[in-house]
């Protein structure tokens, strides 16, 4: 059993990510690449240095420490990662946090302490613990670990999933978690494989078991509207087709507005950027959507948009 | 302007095109259209099609056809008014129809059944925000009258309190009674903020002229002349307090260890023996009383008052008769009649009715303002002292809850008009741990929300308290933005006063005065911050065995050694605690100095006669009179003080990076690399994230500053209570600081109270609470205060619950005060580039509320600065 995962961040006091007031565990790695991500530094489950240019103050001391001498940051303020190994000297040295380790591995009984600090919270809203990545499920024996901690803690676990994991993951997680957030991007399985680099076939297969599994109306279904790729009626009605035909394991459809403000996230990773767009949806816009999604729903299901 | 509003209320459902408005009251289009957008901030177009919209929406919740409403207004077709709802609502009327039915616009509802402003509180909130015409008026009076009341005491043989109590009597026999047009609640205080402008009229055409203009008369104003420049002894005895060490005063001007006694201006007097006595009943129990303990002049002082403060009502009564008589059209009879009435009565009589108990109320406060000049004396718990008045007329049918809600709204915009930190307290719990929350207490978040603009309420919460109370007021946080009402927590005010050897029943009944400072009411002197003193000097005196780093040659502090004797971070730590009580014996030996002084030179008469205590023992309310007599003691630097030795754990004796040495040459020379301090605020973990190592730092701090206090309480016998609070004073506290290991700058600002300072704050609402309730505030009566910025985008209608929530918890978990600040980081930008469009903005600056125009560039940028905490 694996007592460590990396874990990108720990969020506090977040009001979104499922019931109640939560706080969201963001797991290292992922098997996806959606075009549109905007957690790309959550990628690999390897350590990796992250570099935010304008937090610099040009003070050297990271030059000074690299192992792999002058391979770091230029006058012009650009990480030359050739070479790199994530070593991360070069972030403990980093004065002003502009050099920063992304996926540090944390022991279950780290995360644990952090997640308890907010139980009073969970208790008076009804809120708890959410995984998500990442894919949190890649570490579905760590994430084990922790739900059932948590569930013997009385604290309610939510689960946020691209499901592009082994069926047992799922089978893992499946008798500690109370509510899960099901990503759904596009019914059409080659622009899938286009747009998010692998299939649906795996993805849609292991949605409609767990809708069989999971507790009734404990799954959302997430799908992020994305400009040009999945925003158009033919698309949005297929995957409102699939939707329709899972088990009652689905209680909710949310969708999501394309966030136009990633790209420093890719800057500071090192990573070439793809933009659909330069805006979000307005409101007009996702209830378009969400009157096509409705459509083809059962009434069980609600529809909303974020 | 008035007028064309209101046609163009009552006509909203014609054309009403712009032109026939301007014409029907003479305006040229043009002019009229630029005056239309000047006054109301919006254009004319834009006004009308706003207001219908509001109007239609109203009705569509009422259940009227969509399409019925449409024609109503002026819609042709539905499509146009679908369109035009769009834009202001965001979504199309069934739509909003239908989210109304599921909650979703909980807030439209509730609008619906709030009451609306009444014609008579707009016309009176409009002249009280957008005209000046008051505001100074009068403001000489005071100080005339005072002094001429003051000079008859000559060859009376009169005692300090008599002396005081006749200048008091001198305005009441002559200040100038003014009502308003539409008034139901009269009364003026004649002064604001600007009142010291006026302090002394000089005696020059100008200083004449001004005063004349203020009524006064030719034959006043040659003897207040007279009496300025050839002064009669009247027989004031005065007395200067003993003088200070040097220690003390160099530690004064540094802003370290400020003492002195404030003896006047905060308290809240005990209303409640006004509105059931009335003064003549008062006055008979203090003839009582002196028929026991013996005459003296301090009871002929408070009789003096308690006849004369009956000539407030009187005035205000004949001043009404007057104005009915001379037929002016300006005022309604019914007004008129309805101010008759009531000042006839009251302060005089006891208050029979609700209109009558509000009445007395305000005339009682306007004499505890004469009596301390410049005031923040506050109201107190507003919504028990009056609810058993509200009760008795609604179950007799007296007045309908719609005229105690516009009753509530005079009053409120008669404090607005004063100063602006007179402070009503809402809620709480009753010694037997229910809920003091009642119909009024709804009420009156109802007037704050619709008049938005009273700047200082505040909510005593409560575990028992009623979620829909917390919610409710939070909602008002959210749609007012002006940072009122802010929160005290009942379930560690009432231990940590109890602490203090309050009673249980006396502690439950707490209230809040000015900003944050706690009061038992008609009970106690609180002397508000008396002491001022900045913990993260105590730094500074370490490194440099005494001395301060600002003026070498000042030694304020005591010599802790040599840096290098210190092994571990204990050893360090005691010497923080050796300058930490060191301080704060400084500051407490000076307020002990000035308050023997003030126990003569400031008598209260007004204030005795309603402080429990005073009139009983003939002892005045500044003579230790009180039943509760202490001195707050503000303490400030606790978050950078705690941050600062979380560096020096780390820094020099964990990770032995540097010697202490090094970091003295450091900040001498005020961080010479950047590098390292950016190491210093990034590397170490700082207060307010919810990390144990450093919050415990702040505990400890604040702890120790307690015991201290309590040692300070038994060596120089007054009784001190801790306040973590700063109010203004970390602007000049943080300019006399030199740099700190935390990471700031020599002069820099300090943090505001035990608020992280600003901008290190980054793990979220939840680790802010975490960091602020663990705090020792069940030791600190004077309130722990805090100012937690959240982005005014979080207060939608379901993220409200969540806030209650997160609320909630943290009274559980032992926080004390808290006051939410809602104003975005771009409006705050933007504001300070372009002043003139941001007239209205208010801000949560320390426990006030305060334009962000009328700021100093310097409090400005502190604010931008405060970490925003935003939905996630």
């Amino acid at each position: 059993m694996s007592v460590s995962a990396p874990i990108t961040n720990i969020s506090r006091g977040s009001l979104h990510d499922g019931r109640g007031i939560r706080t969201v565990v963001y797991f290292a790695g992922c098997q996806l690449r959606c075009a549109w991500c905007h957690n790309p530094e959550t990628y690999t489950a390897a350590r990796k240095i992250l570099y935010a240019p304008i937090k610099c103050i040009k003070c050297g001391r990271c030059i000074e420490i690299c192992p792999a001498q002058h391979k770091i940051v230029g006058d012009d303020m650009i990480f030359y990662r050739d070479g790199c190994t994530s070593c991360a000297r070069c972030a403990d040295v980093c004065p002003s946090e502009a050099l920063s380790v992304c996926g540090t591995q944390m022991s279950l009984d780290e995360v644990l302490a952090e997640v308890e600090k907010d139980r009073r919270y969970y208790n008076i809203s009804g809120g708890g613990v959410t995984l998500s990545g990442g894919e949190c499920l890649l570490h579905s024996e760590f994430c084990r670990s922790l739900l059932s901690a948590c569930t013997e803690m009385k604290i309610h676990t939510t689960i946020e999933t691209a499901l592009f994991v082994p069926r047992e993951a799922i089978d893992r997680v499946l008798p500690y978690t109370n509510a899960f957030f099901a990503d759904l991007k596009l019914a059409d399985p080659i622009k899938h494989l286009a747009f998010v680099g692998q299939d649906n076939v795996k993805i849609i297969d292991n949605l409609r078991y767990l809708a069989e599994v999971a507790p009734k109306g404990s799954i959302v279904v997430r799908i992020p509207l994305i400009p040009t790729v999945n925003d158009d009626r033919a698309e949005l009605e297929s995957l409102a087709g699939i939707i329709a035909s899972l088990a009652d394991g689905v209680g909710e459809v949310e969708l999501l507005r394309y966030n136009p403000l990633a790209e420093s996230k890719y800057q500071i990773a090192g990573m070439k950027y793809h933009a659909f767009g330069d805006r979000a949806q307005r409101d007009d816009e996702m209830k378009r959507a969400v009157g096509i999604v409705r459509e083809r729903l059962p009434e069980r299901i609600s529809v909303k948009f974020r | 302007m008035f007028e064309i509003l209101s046609y163009i209320h009552e006509n909203i459902c014609t054309p009403l095109r712009a032109s026939d408005v301007a014409k029907r009251f003479g305006y040229s289009k043009w002019y009229f259209c630029e005056r239309f957008r000047s006054y109301t901030g919006k254009t004319y177009t834009e006004y009308v099609r706003h207001l219908r919209l509001r109007l239609a929406s109203f009705e569509i919740l009422e259940g009227k056809k969509i399409i019925d409403v449409a024609s109503k207004y002026g819609y042709d077709t539905p499509g146009g008014f679908g369109k035009a709802f769009l834009t202001e609502f965001g979504c199309l009327p069934r739509e909003y129809k239908r989210k109304a039915a599921a909650g979703q616009l909980y807030y439209e509802r509730r609008k619906l059944n709030m009451f609306p402003i009444t014609d008579r509180c707009a016309i009176l909130r409009d002249d009280a925000v957008n005209t000046k015409k008051y505001i100074n008026r009068f403001a000489v009076q005071r100080v005339v009258y005072f002094t001429l009341g003051w000079a008859e005491c000559e060859g009376k043989g009169y005692g300090n309190p008599e002396i005081w109590a006749s200048g008091i009597s001198g305005i009441l026999k002559k200040f100038t009674p003014v009502i308003v047009p539409h008034e139901l609640v009269v009364g003026f205080s004649y002064g604001d903020g600007a009142y010291h402008e006026c302090y002394s009229p000089e005696n020059t055409d100008d200083g004449r002229e001004l005063m004349r203009y203020n009524h006064i008369s030719e034959e006043d104003i040659e003897r207040f002349f007279a009496f300025r420049e050839n002064p009669i002894d009247v027989g004031w005895r005065g007395v200067a307090p003993e003088a200070f060490t040097e220690a003390e005063t160099w530690a004064q001007d540094e802003w370290t260890a400020l003492g002195a006694c404030c003896d006047s201006n905060h308290s809240v007097i005990g209303f409640e023996d006004v509105l059931k006595l009335g003064l003549e009943g008062l006055l008979a129990k203090v003839e009582e009383y002196e028929k026991k303990n013996g005459s003296c002049s301090f009871y002929n002082a408070i009789k003096m008052l308690c006849r004369d403060g009956c000539l407030i009502g009187d005035k205000y009564a004949a001043k009404a008769k007057e104005l009915l008589e001379s037929g002016n059209s300006e005022y309604s009879k019914e007004d008129l009649e309805h101010i008759i009435a009531t000042c006839s009565r009251v302060p005089r009589k006891p208050a029979e009715t609700f209109a009558e108990a509000i009445q007395s109320l305000l005339f009682a406060h306007i004499i505890s303002v004469w009596e301390d000049q410049l005031n923040a004396n506050s109201l107190g718990h507003l919504d028990q002292i009056l609810y058993p008045y509200y009760r008795h007329d609604i179950d007799n049918g007296i007045i309908t809850k719609e005229e105690a809600f516009e009753l509530i709204c005079c009053l409120w915009i008669k404090l607005y008009r004063n100063y602006d930190v007179q402070q009503s307290c809402l809620g709480g719990i009753r010694p037997d741990g229910s809920s003091m929350v009642n119909e009024l207490s709804y009420l009156m978040l109802d007037a704050t929300e619709q008049l938005e603009f009273v700047r200082c309420l505040s909510v005593r919460l409560s575990k028992n308290t009623e979620k829909a109370f917390v919610r409710r007021a939070l909602e008002v946080v959210g749609h007012l933005q002006k940072g009122v009402p802010f929160f005290f927590n009942d379930d560690v005010m009432i231990p940590a006063l109890v602490s203090k050897g309050i009673r249980y029943e006396d502690a439950c009944n707490y209230t809040e005065i000015g900003c944050v400072e706690t009061v038992i009411p008609g009970k106690s002197n609180p002397h508000a911050c008396s002491g001022i003193v900045n913990l993260l000097k105590s730094l500074e005196f370490i490194f440099t065995n005494g001395y301060s780093m600002m003026n070498p040659d000042w030694k304020i502090g005591v010599e802790t050694g040599a840096l290098d004797q210190f092994k571990n971070y204990d050893e360090f730590f005691e010497a923080v605690k050796c300058q930490i009580a060191h301080i704060i014996e400084l500051s407490c030996s000076k307020i002990k100095k000035c308050a023997d002084a003030s126990k003569i030179n400031s008598p209260r008469p007004f204030k005795s006669l309603l402080t429990e205590g005073c009139v009983e023992t003939a002892t005045d309310f500044n003579n230790q009179g009180a039943l509760y007599d202490y001195y707050q003691v503000s303490i400030g630097g606790i978050p950078n003080l705690a941050d600062s030795l979380a560096v020096i754990r780390k820094f020099v004796f964990e990770e032995k990076k540097y010697t202490l040495a090094e970091l003295k040459q450091i900040l001498e020379e005020n961080f010479p690399d950047e590098a390292v301090r950016m190491e210093f605020v990034k590397k170490a973990p700082k207060y307010g994230n919810d990390i144990a190592e450093v919050d415990q730092i702040a505990y400890a701090i604040t702890d120790y500053a307690c015991d201290v206090l309590d040692d300070m309480s038994e060596k120089f016998g007054i009784s001190y209570h801790a306040q973590p609070f700063t109010f203004l004073w970390m602007i000049p506290q943080g300019s006399c600081c030199a740099a700190s290991p935390d990471g700031r700058r020599k002069g820099e600002i300090i943090a505001y109270s035990v608020s992280p300072m600003q901008g290190r704050d980054f793990n979220g609402l939840t680790a802010l609470m975490n960091s602020i309730c663990c705090l020792p505030t069940k030791r600190t009566p004077g309130t722990t205060s805090a100012i937690v910025e959240v982005d005014p985008k979080l207060f939608t209608d379901s993220n409200i619950d969540m806030l209650t929530d997160i609320l909630l918890a943290a009274v559980e978990n032992g926080l004390s005060n808290v006051q939410y600040n809602t104003i975005d980081y771009d409006t705050l930008v933007a504001a300070q580039k372009n002043p003139e469009k941001y007239n209205n903005l208010a801000v949560r600056v320390s426990g006030f509320s305060q334009k962000f125009n009328l700021l100093s560039p310097e409090l400005q940028n502190h604010i931008i600065g405060r970490t925003k905490h935003t939905c996630l």
